[in-house]
């Protein structure tokens, strides 16, 4: 369970299995559906993640 | 903040280090704040090459220098604390909660919800799924695959072994112990 646990984080972000590297993909991804897409910068909607 | 480079540079990478660090081979620790800026304009510069930990350190002491600017002059608005709301907490609690005889500060129940609600209502936004179901949008679902960094991959490849390896003994354990 723990090693399927591990696996399921590290998709996330290997950072919550390895606290000196940090890569992930998904936050990119996220980053750019937040700003390119509802233009949260330039915009009062509010967003909120589960 | 050092920089060293034996040999010529060419002249817009020698003019950018001059802008920066003047003739000095470095910056001393008060200045680095602005060293972001010579981080964006170094980016296609082909002999600069700026270690990550050089990175870190302005961008720290940039964020530091604009938290201590704004505790300096922003004054949080606490007017929208209400304080007088609820009242001292053991009468407002005496309202609302049912407490235990016989066990101190043990609370058993509540009552008087609809007073509460009504109270909260001007500070809280507290709002029942059922009430609110017919005004919210469609849900809508959208997948999007997004692959593994390459030291993800790595990560995973080395769990997905470990997991092989647990199953493969507990089968043989299971196989050994039917037969």
């Amino acid at each position: 369970m723990l090693l399927l646990t591990n696996m399921r984080m590290l998709c996330d972000s290997n950072f919550l299995i390895d606290d000196e590297t940090n890569e992930s993909p998904k936050l990119e991804e996220l980053k750019y559906i937040l700003l390119e897409k509802p233009d949260v910068q330039n915009t009062d909607r509010k967003i909120i993640f589960f | 903040m050092s920089w060293h480079y034996p040999h010529k540079l060419p002249l817009e990478e020698q003019l950018l280090i001059s802008r920066y660090f003047r003739k000095s081979g470095f910056i001393e620790n008060e200045k680095i704040t602005s060293f972001p800026a010579f981080i964006r304009e170094a980016a296609n510069c082909k002999f600069i090459c700026i270690r990550p930990e050089v990175r870190e350190k302005p961008e720290a002491a940039f964020e530091q220098e604009m938290l201590g600017k704004l505790s300096g002059t922003y004054q949080p608005d606490l007017n929208v604390i209400k304080a007088e709301l609820f009242g001292p907490l053991r009468e407002s609690s005496c309202q609302h909660c049912l407490f235990d005889p016989e066990r101190h500060n043990q609370i058993n129940g509540n009552y008087n919800l609809k007073n509460l609600n009504k109270k909260l209502d001007e500070v809280l936004i507290r709002r029942e799924k059922r009430k609110v179901l017919d005004q919210l949008p469609n849900l809508q679902q959208t997948d999007i695959p997004v692959g593994l960094s390459p030291l993800q991959t790595d990560y995973h490849a080395a769990y997905t072994k470990g997991l092989a390896q647990i199953l493969r003994k507990n089968s043989l354990h299971l196989m050994t112990s039917s037969a």
